[in-house]
């Protein structure tokens, strides 16, 4: 049962006290219909995605050997992997994002990931969110950076970089202020009248710098002003959409509230933890595929039209190891999966340029090798869906390949 | 806090937690809840939800794993007026302090403080642990005997409890600090199945005995912590299925850190030495070393030969070989440094650590005699953001309020929201310690709100402000100002901060207008929310 503010404050005894009534900002907005450039959702499956298993390579044989336990099965045994195109499988549990597939807005890329050599999660997760692999001082993320070249949709919204969570993702870090925000409900200033107002006044006046916490501070303010005026909680979800009741489905459904409100969002970053299945992969993994497919999907359906002017992209630090290990699981890997979803994504297809699984075609000796760098397909988003943009200054250290015709 | 009061405050606290728990609310306490619904207090507990059991999958409340290091280096610069020596020193190494504190830590002088508060052992803290004993049951429990209990979710609530209530209550606040500490760096996930239960002897036996004595001890009591066996899966790491998930962050997180002197091979090498090491029904505390899954093949760590035929001395061998490195000392120095003096700590202060970490043999009380009682940590006027626990307990140390008995259910559930419960960062490395990641609008936001709710009676429901002894007769908003900046910043404050202030609390009348009773106590109910929600008291 959702519980409204009016219901909150009723519950807490705080009938008296109402969200504080600043300077508030008017709506006259437009979006981004009729503009070249997506809303740009980045997705973060944190903890290595086991891509072998989310996209089945049901045609070399290997894969079988490698995984004697954990292997899906290929299409048309029973629990068999959804046929993609003859080669490549969907997990079992994923029809939901299979059906976008087969509607053409959603691409699969396989054997992607960071030609980084960590096996560690944090280093990883960090190169990738910067879009670098040397620590050359990029210190900031690949779409945080991405937004320093762009002109706003909204001239002054304070959305324009949202980050679902406690705190702000480093792929969005940039010089363009980003908003954390946990949960919409609940994202407002609460004191007793008559106070209120003043309250709020001396605390913007505390706050007068341009250190990191006066701006965020100020960011905050600007940022419970307009969301109070949107109030993006009133939209439901559309065309008959069922999101899970998971925390991450809720973050994503709030990013489609937060569209549908048109407070200025231009990008989002979006985690989904807990994808490190070192044991007990099976009876882990297939519930997870299952709600992160829905929540998708559900996104998908919802949206709607509106998939015209969005696109959403899927990243991991990196695979797990192509053969199972001892304990039901998978260690730290290298290649991996990545997804790319909405109407401008030439989808129903699966990029890739299979490394192969032979001992010897193996990264390392144990891991599916990357042979789609991440930045590729990453760089073709923001140049065809992004409205172009210096790539060299997003991704310093790369020299981008040709396209490989993921988005149009 | 006078005596009974805070016996009363905890015994009802934590009567009321048990309470709500046997009445199926603790599996919900831990699912947390929306920001909207944190106040929530209507009469009906929430609905209980089964927290993942053995096997079965669950779903984490959400983090976002962050690098240590290799971040933003976008030091807190906020030009304020510094804070007495003294005051730096109880901000650091408590979690807030009373006028009364600050009062006796000013009469025995810095260094007889820091010596007092190193010395935890010679400060009473019966009276805490005896309440928490009488009411958590399942602190003292054995890990067979935490594994018969019908409700995990009940040893994993009284632990979370347990924790924050020694933050609020104990008297050894520096002590308290480090198992904080530890605890982030032997950092286990208190979600990840068992470890719901096993957490529970990891904190008891692992990091409190250890936290202000030798790390060697506390390395080795973790390598053999079924929790920390069970979360990093060395429990399946077998000569038939090596798993190196351990191995890997023992060296990454540990011990030499990131950046220290090993390779891929090394991991694969660790991984064998600790082949074995393993779980059991069979002992009291679950952990054994079974031969037969053990690699008995020679194994080369850090050019170092392990030879042939070794047992469970391969990974003893390794644990010593870590506990001697200089990666060690400087990776573990840096992190205190980190903690306790900036996010960007000179080199100066990190090698001194470092060294006496080397010179004797890794004893934390040393190095933090040494950290604390350096120049660099008292001269310094870099800020560290408080973390959200460092947060909300020093907003409650501080204003020593009444807590009614439902308070721990607000400190539970604002820490969800502000994404910082104890022992629920999902992955090893640990919650972060910089600026950089814990300030946001969503954190900024709900810190207001806390110290907002409880200064102006908008949270009365758990805490209420003893507005009065605050105020001690202050009647003219000039008064009102200095009086409480006095007692709840114990700082000078910024001219332009000051007229704010004032400002705020004379509406636009004179300073030093007397007013009328409920209106001085309405604008110092104001000025005690402005305080708390300042630049100054959001550092530490």
């Amino acid at each position: 049962m959702k519980i409204t503010r009016r219901k909150f404050l009723k519950v807490s005894g705080l009938a008296a006290a109402v969200p504080l009534a600043g300077p508030r900002i008017s709506l006259a907005f437009s979006g981004n219909k009729g503009s070249d450039r997506d809303i740009l959702i980045s997705v973060y499956q944190r903890g290595a995605a086991d891509g072998l298993n989310i996209i089945v390579p049901y045609f070399d044989g290997r894969y079988y050997d490698l995984r004697p336990t954990l292997a899906v099965d290929p299409p048309g045994a029973p629990n068999g992997a959804l046929d993609l195109d003859g080669s490549y499988g969907m997990h079992p549990t994923m029809t939901a994002l299979r059906d976008i597939y087969d509607a053409g807005d959603l691409a699969v890329v396989h054997a992607a990931g960071s030609p980084h050599p960590s096996h560690s999660h944090f280093d990883a997760q960090d190169f990738m969110e910067r879009g670098i692999l040397e620590k050359i001082g990029a210190y900031t993320g690949w779409l945080g950076r991405y937004m320093e070249l762009t002109s706003p949709f909204k001239a002054d919204s304070p959305f324009r970089v949202l980050g679902m969570g406690t705190s702000v993702q480093i792929t969005i870090r940039g010089n363009v202020a980003a908003i954390a925000m946990y949960d919409i409900d609940g994202f407002d200033l609460y004191a007793q009248e008559p106070e209120a107002n003043a309250i709020r006044t001396a605390l913007q006046a505390l706050y007068p710098g341009d250190d990191l916490l006066d701006v965020s501070a100020q960011q905050t303010f600007a940022a419970v002003d307009l969301l109070a005026a949107a109030n993006p909680l009133q939209y439901a979800p559309d065309n008959g959409a069922q999101y899970p009741e998971t925390e991450f489905s809720r973050q994503l459904m709030q990013i489609g509230q937060m569209i549908k409100a048109d407070v200025g969002l231009e990008v989002a970053a979006i985690d989904f933890n807990g994808w490190d299945h070192h044991d007990g992969e099976l009876g882990i993994l297939p519930s997870m595929l299952q709600e992160f497919s829905n929540a998708l999907a559900a996104f998908n359906q919802d949206m709607g039209d509106r998939m015209n002017n969005i696109t959403l992209t899927t990243t991991t630090e990196f695979g797990r190891r192509a053969y199972e290990n001892g304990s039901v699981g998978t260690d730290h890997g290298h290649g991996g999966v990545m997804f790319a979803m909405g109407k401008n994504v030439n989808g129903g297809q699966v990029y890739v340029d299979w490394p192969g699984l032979q001992q010897q075609q193996l990264y390392e000796q144990g891991d599916l090798d990357v042979t789609t760098d991440f930045r590729l397909v990453l760089g073709e988003l923001l140049d065809k869906r992004g409205g172009g943009t210096d790539l060299n200054y997003v991704f310093p250290d790369y020299q981008m390949p040709s396209f490989l015709g993921i988005f149009s | 806090m006078a005596t009974m009061t805070r016996r009363r405050m905890m015994e009802s606290g934590l009567a009321a937690l048990v309470s709500s728990m046997s009445a199926g609310a603790g599996a919900g306490l831990a699912q947390g809840m929306n920001p909207a619904r944190l106040r929530e207090r209507s009469g009906t507990p929430p609905t209980p939800r089964v927290l993942r059991q053995p096997g079965k999958p669950g779903f984490e409340i959400g983090h976002i794993p962050m690098p240590a290091g290799f971040i933003d280096n976008a030091a807190l610069k906020l030009n304020l007026p510094p804070a007495p020596e003294i005051v730096q020193l109880l901000n650091r190494i408590s979690y807030g302090f009373l006028q009364e504190e600050l009062d006796a830590a000013e009469a025995m002088g810095y260094a007889a403080w820091v010596e007092y508060q190193l010395n935890y052992e010679d400060i009473d803290a019966s009276e805490l642990e005896d309440i928490l004993n009488e009411f958590l049951p399942t602190l003292t429990m054995s890990n067979a005997e935490l594994f018969e209990l019908e409700d995990f979710g009940q040893a994993y609530i009284e632990l979370k409890a347990a924790t924050l209530f020694r933050q609020i209550f104990s008297p050894r606040q520096l002590f308290e600090r480090m198992v904080e500490f530890w605890g982030d760096h032997f950092n286990i996930y208190h979600q990840d199945d068992v470890t719901q239960i096993l957490k529970t002897s990891d904190d008891r036996d692992v990091i409190r005995p250890n936290a202000l004595g030798s790390f060697r001890d506390m390395l080795f009591a973790s390598a053999s912590s079924a929790a920390m066996v069970y979360y990093l899966d060395n429990f399946s790491n077998t000569v038939f299925g090596p798993q190196e998930n351990y191995g890997r962050e023992l060296m990454e997180l540990h011990t030499l850190g990131v950046d220290g002197p090993y390779t891929e091979e090394d991991v694969i090498e660790v991984a064998r030495a600790f082949t074995g090491w393993t779980l059991t029904d069979e002992t009291d505390d679950l952990f054994t070393f079974y031969a037969p899954f053990h690699d008995f093949e020679e194994k080369v760590v850090l050019g170092q030969v392990i030879p042939a035929g070794g047992g469970i001395e391969d990974g003893e061998f390794v644990l010593d070989l870590l506990a001697d490195h200089e990666s060690t000392a400087n990776y573990l120095a840096k992190k205190l440094c980190i903690r306790f003096v900036a996010d960007d700590p000179p080199q100066s202060i990190i090698d001194k650590i470092a060294q006496e970490y080397l010179d004797t043999g890794g004893d934390i009380r040393e190095m933090m005699r040494t950290l604390l009682l350096s120049g660099e940590f008292r001269n310094n006027d870099a800020l560290k953001f408080k973390r959200p626990t460092d947060y909300l307990m020093s907003v409650i140390r501080t204003l020593n309020p009444n807590l009614t008995d439902a308070y721990f259910r607000l400190i539970f559930d604002f820490l969800i929201t502000l994404g910082h419960l104890p022992f629920q960062w999902p992955t090893p490395d640990g919650y972060p310690d910089d600026a950089v990641y814990w300030t946001s609008t969503n954190a900024l936001l709900n810190r207001w709100n806390f110290a907002i709710g409880a200064a102006d009676g908008g949270l009365d429901y758990f805490i209420q402000v003893r507005i009065f002894e605050l105020m001690d007769g202050a009647r003219r908003p000039i008064e009102i100002v200095d009086t409480l900046a006095e007692r709840i910043l114990h700082r000078d404050l910024a001219a332009d901060d000051r007229a704010v202030l004032l400002e705020y609390a004379s509406d636009g009348g004179s300073p030093n207008q007397w007013l009328p009773l409920a209106e001085a106590v309405r604008k110092a109910r104001g000025v005690v929310a402005l305080l708390l929600s300042s630049r100054y008291f959001q550092n530490r």
